[in-house]
């Protein structure tokens, strides 16, 4: 079941002189419990795609919806809902609170949601039980990014976007943390949305959707899923 | 290092509301210090001026006469050969008998009264203080002259009558406008009085029924604080007035006689009077005064002494006053725009630390990477400067004209002075600058490696960690506020710390609305009288009883003994080595128009029917330490008695006491039911001059209760008035300084509030955690300062008082130190929501940005 559809969407940016398509009429569906990989280089608009997907930005032109629903007709505060009940975000930057420790920063998508999963579950799941009182200086990268996939999972989202999770961290601790992806994927069936512009993670994904200059010029579905600690690093 | 500054003056664009906060503060302080200073300049100077061209006195003083030694008998004979030529039969023989007393002279005090009651009678005393007076004028090297005044009231009006005399050398009135009076139906007034009840030149004006022509407006320099009289004590430019009128009108106007010996050194002597307490605790005067201890004998400090001084001196003080909260209010707030510039500069070091992490790697030193976070202080103190500096010279003649409608005197011209532009932008540039740059030295402290280490900033303090662990049982967005709260102590300091001083100066202008309101109602607790007639001298003349009328009889003499129930003498304070002067009412029990009322207000007069009984008022229970049942011993020359002390009156002003007024005579040496004070509820005392003659001779003083209260409420209302005007100050000020830091605190936490507006928290649920976190500590400031400020105050009263013999009361009720907190809590709430607006623009972006 398609959970995202895109229909002839375009984002434009207006300066001066210059007219700039991030999206340049953008056709795309993604089925529930999918990991998605979108692939580009810099400026191919897979940032734009993330934030339009998640509510953070608007189309110029076109439609987008989530479950049947119009995400371009809904208004800030319909949109601020949907993120709160349906999304979970991971960053390439991590975003943790610095004067909050490792459990609080959880505890902070906890608060958000209606239906959170266990605290500690989640907590030995990402396998941070021997750190919930430490700060974020304290930590490593990966464990950091560890503690941001704790804090987006614990809500219970339907869909994950992960914007360069493994942007800041080493090929080991990037597979580790791309292989905790994969299987909170395979436990909770969470759609995934992995915007990168590292070709080695493509293997991982369902669908692959390679983008360039604002428009889709490959979608590949996978029909061997690579496990991401088996992954080659680019 | 220029592109540095280049760099930090582009980033004040981003900091508009901190730079307004800095630019407020600093022109707020430079406007009060240059309005005040202003002001006080165009008063200070030519009131010095003023009192030498109007060869203003230095003091005045009454002259001591013993009865027993200082009048002769060739003296007697010249007076009843002049001034005492028309006395009566009774009169002549009590001066027959005085004569006789005086070859074997003890002391009889009704003797002693009877002789003084016919001298004053036909204003023969003068002679005899004359004749006192001029062999100390060489030794001393003075001149002096009889000041002669009276005062009339009528309607709430109070005028002073004075005559006018060209050749007055001390004292001399100056003229405003117009012309002194020639003819006998002219007379010069106040210009404000004239100004407040629309009068000018030309224009009529009734004195006792009879009409005058208004031909000048002048001041009289010995009046420049313009006490009239005690009925009202704060001067009143519409209903408070200062008549000069020839002689001969004058001697024909009728009113309360009010003379004194002006004195002034026929050498400079300082006009500024000083007053300095030893270590001791002894209090010394200026050296002039000295000749009130050298020549006691003669020359005594009376009640217009005093008040004459504070006539002339009184603007001296608040000069002082006024100079000094300018000084140290523009200190005030400079210290308070140094906290928040530190901490403007340590979030710009804060996000500029791998900029300059790097700076340092290249070689360049601390001190001259700090240079360029002088910016702030600078442009701050010059446009906050200059900008103080032009209200300032504004609100000076608003200023001015307030502080003058307090006095009467001369106002120099407004003239500008550039002394005080370079005082507005210096003073702030060199103490903002100074401090800011030793601060930003120690926070470059760092090495190059730790700052341009990934995530150097993001350690956790100590309090930070301490107050996690403390709040661990609080629900999670509550621990969230206060860990950022205390993530920036900085901040948390300069918010507590201004809600700390405003806390202060709202309980300061509480307390003192209500002091005056307690001082009063204790005061006038149990006047029941509307006029307080005080005579020349005792009476014992038979009395109808009435009503209206209580007659009292009051002395001051020295008490030299207090002995416990256990006839064990205590300890007596003295003053300057002298024994304390009580002053005793002597009140019948039948009394209608006072009562005598203690703590938990019950009239205790009954007790007076023991007629060894004696209520003493309780600011000389606490100053003294006095039990009931304790005797009090009084003595002076050959008089001595005792009293038992069976009361307390509620009463906090010097050192008095009640007793039964037949057994106050007769220890003293009077006739029973002697008199020299009359409580009155009758109307006829509202306008001595209506009285006859033989009555109003007798008075020398009315003091109108109604007069009074209402003169004194009229001032509570202004003071009201200027409460309001301090707490809207201090709220505003308040506000300024909570919106610089609510708009840094939104800025240092943009990520964290765009990444939670991406998670899906609404702006209202991010701005109540992230905004609102000072709410406990302000309240826990203000509530602080209550006490503190209580415990300053009574150290400064006690410090002020101590000498003067007052206990007043320091209170604060519950209800205004709520008022006071619900008004600081607005100003933090308005400060809140403007930067609500700040954090409702935040884009979701931000979160999403790598870096």
């Amino acid at each position: 079941m398609g959970i995202y559809k895109l229909e002839k969407a375009y984002k434009t940016y207006k300066s001066k002189n210059e007219e700039n398509h991030a999206l340049n009429g953008i056709d795309l569906s993604i089925t529930e419990g999918e990991i998605v990989i979108i692939l580009g280089p810099s400026g191919s608009g897979k940032s734009t795609m993330l934030n339009i997907l998640s509510g953070i930005d608007f189309l110029t032109k076109g439609k987008v919806y989530f479950n049947n629903q119009r995400l371009d007709r809904m208004k800030e505060e319909e949109l601020t809902n949907y993120r709160k009940e349906n999304l979970g975000f991971i960053f390439q930057s991590y975003n943790l609170i610095s004067n909050l420790t490792v459990k609080e920063n959880i505890e902070l998508g906890k608060e958000l949601s209606n239906t959170p999963l266990s605290m500690e579950t989640i907590i030995k799941e990402v396998g941070l039980k021997d750190h919930v009182h430490k700060y974020p200086y304290q930590l490593s990268g990966g464990q950091m990014q560890r503690v941001a996939i704790a804090r987006a999972l614990v809500k219970n989202p339907k869909v994950l976007f992960c914007d360069e999770p493994t942007g800041a961290l080493d090929e080991k601790t990037g597979k580790n943390v791309l292989a905790l992806l994969q299987k909170i994927n395979q436990k909770y069936h969470t759609t995934m949305i992995i915007v990168t512009h590292n070709p080695s993670i493509a293997q991982m994904g369902n669908t692959v959707i390679r983008m360039n200059s604002g428009k889709i010029v490959e979608t590949i579905h996978n029909k061997e899923i690579v496990d991401a600690k088996d992954l080659r690093w680019a | 290092m220029k592109l540095l500054f280049m760099n930090a003056l582009k980033g004040l664009k981003k900091k508009k509301i901190q730079m307004f906060g800095i630019v407020a503060m600093v022109m707020l302080s430079t406007a009060v210090y240059v309005g005040m200073n202003s002001a006080i300049d165009r008063l200070e100077d030519r009131y010095y001026t003023y009192l030498e061209e109007q060869n203003v006195e230095d003091f005045s003083f009454g002259v001591n006469i013993d009865y027993q030694k200082d009048i002769k008998e060739e003296d007697l004979n010249y007076l009843l050969g002049h001034q005492l030529k028309n006395i009566t039969e009774e009169e002549h023989y009590i001066i027959e008998k005085y004569q006789q007393f005086l070859k074997n002279p003890t002391y009889d005090i009704q003797m002693i009264y009877s002789v003084k009651n016919i001298l004053d009678k036909y204003d023969a005393t003068s002679y005899i203080e004359e004749k006192k007076i001029k062999p100390l004028q060489n030794k001393y090297d003075f001149s002096y002259e009889l000041e002669r005044s009276k005062t009339i009231s009528k309607d709430n009006k109070l005028l002073k009558i004075m005559p006018y005399q060209k050749n007055n050398k001390i004292n001399t009135p100056y003229l405003v406008e117009g012309r002194f009076p020639e003819k006998d139906n002219e007379i010069s007034i106040l210009p404000g009085y004239a100004s407040q009840n629309h009068l000018s030149i030309g224009n009529s004006y009734k004195i006792n029924d009879k009409n005058y022509k208004i031909v000048g407006l002048s001041y009289a320099p010995d009046y420049v604080y313009p006490l009239i009289s005690f009925s009202m004590p704060i001067f009143d430019e519409k209903n408070n007035d200062i008549v000069f009128m020839t002689t001969t009108a004058y001697e024909k106007e009728t009113g309360v006689i009010d003379n004194s010996y002006a004195l002034k050194y026929n050498y400079k002597t300082k006009r500024k009077f000083e007053i300095t307490v030893s270590p001791e605790g002894d209090t010394k005067v200026d050296p002039m005064f000295q000749i009130f201890e050298d020549e006691k004998d003669t020359i005594i400090m009376d009640m217009n002494t005093m008040t004459r001084i504070g006539r002339i001196g009184a603007l001296q003080l608040e000069f002082a006053s006024n100079r000094l909260f300018a000084k140290y209010f523009l200190y005030l707030l400079l210290a308070i725009s140094v906290l928040i510039i530190v901490v403007i500069t340590k979030k710009r070091i804060d996000d500029e630390r791998l900029q300059i992490g790097v700076l340092k790697s290249l070689g360049y030193h601390r001190f001259s990477i700090a240079t360029s976070y002088l910016v702030y202080p600078i442009l701050g103190s010059i446009i906050g400067g200059m900008l103080g500096f032009i209200i300032g010279n504004f609100v000076s003649t608003p200023i001015a004209s307030i502080l003058r409608s307090y006095y009467t005197v001369p106002l120099d011209h407004y003239t500008l002075n550039l002394a005080y532009l370079k005082t507005s932008i210096l003073i702030p540039m060199f103490v903002l600058s100074i401090l800011s740059y030793i601060i930003a030295i120690f926070m470059l402290r760092k090495k190059p490696l730790h700052l341009l280490k990934e995530g150097s900033n993001l350690k956790v303090n100590i309090f930070s960690k301490i107050v996690n662990k403390l709040t661990s049982f609080l629900p999670f967005h509550y621990r969230f506020k206060y860990s950022l709260a205390f993530r920036s102590f900085g901040k948390l300091f300069i918010v507590t710390i201004t809600s700390f001083c405003t806390g202060l100066l709202i309980t300061l202008v509480l307390i003192g609305s209500n002091l005056f309101n307690n001082v009063i109602d204790q005061s006038f607790g149990g006047i029941r009288y509307q006029y307080m007639v005080m005579l020349n001298s005792v009476d014992d003349q038979e009395l109808v009883e009435d009503d209206k009328n209580d007659y009292v009889l009051n002395t001051s003499i020295p008490l030299v003994k207090v002995t416990d129930k256990n006839k064990k003498e205590k300890k007596l304070k003295k003053e300057n080595n002298e024994n304390i002067t009580m002053s005793i009412t002597g009140i019948d029990t039948s009394a209608k128009t006072i009562e005598v009322l203690d703590k938990k207000d019950h009239n205790i007069i009954s007790g007076l029917e023991d007629e060894n009984g004696i209520i003493v008022n309780e600011n000389a229970k606490e100053i003294l330490n006095l039990e009931i049942g304790d005797v009090l011993t009084f003595e002076e020359k050959e008089i001595k008695f005792e009293y038992e002390i069976i009361g307390f009156h509620n009463d906090y002003m010097g050192y008095s006491a009640y007793a039964p007024r037949d057994s106050l005579s007769s220890k003293i040496g009077f006739e029973k039911s002697t008199y020299n004070l009359i409580y009155s509820n009758d109307k006829k005392y509202s306008n001595i001059s209506k009285l006859p003659k033989e009555e109003s001779e007798k008075i020398n003083t009315v003091l109108s209760i109604k007069d009074l209260k209402n003169n004194i409420q009229k001032q509570m209302d202004r003071f009201n008035g200027s409460i309001y005007i301090v707490i809207g100050f201090a709220s505003i000020m308040t506000l300024i300084i909570i919106s610089v830091i609510a708009n840094i605190v939104v800025e240092e936490n943009k990520k964290t509030i765009s990444l939670m507006k991406v998670m899906g928290y609404k702006n209202k649920q991010i701005s109540n955690i992230v905004l609102n976190i000072y709410t406990p500590f302000i309240m826990i400031a203000y509530l602080l300062s209550i006490p503190v400020m209580k415990k300053i105050l009574n150290i400064i009263v006690t410090a002020l008082v101590g000498d003067i013999e007052i206990t007043i009361p320091i209170e604060l009720s519950k209800i205004h130190a709520i008022g006071g907190l619900i008004g600081l809590l607005i100003a933090y709430y308005i400060a809140v929501n403007l930067s609500k607006k700040v954090l409702n623009k935040i884009p979701l972006a931000i979160a999403l940005k790598r870096e």
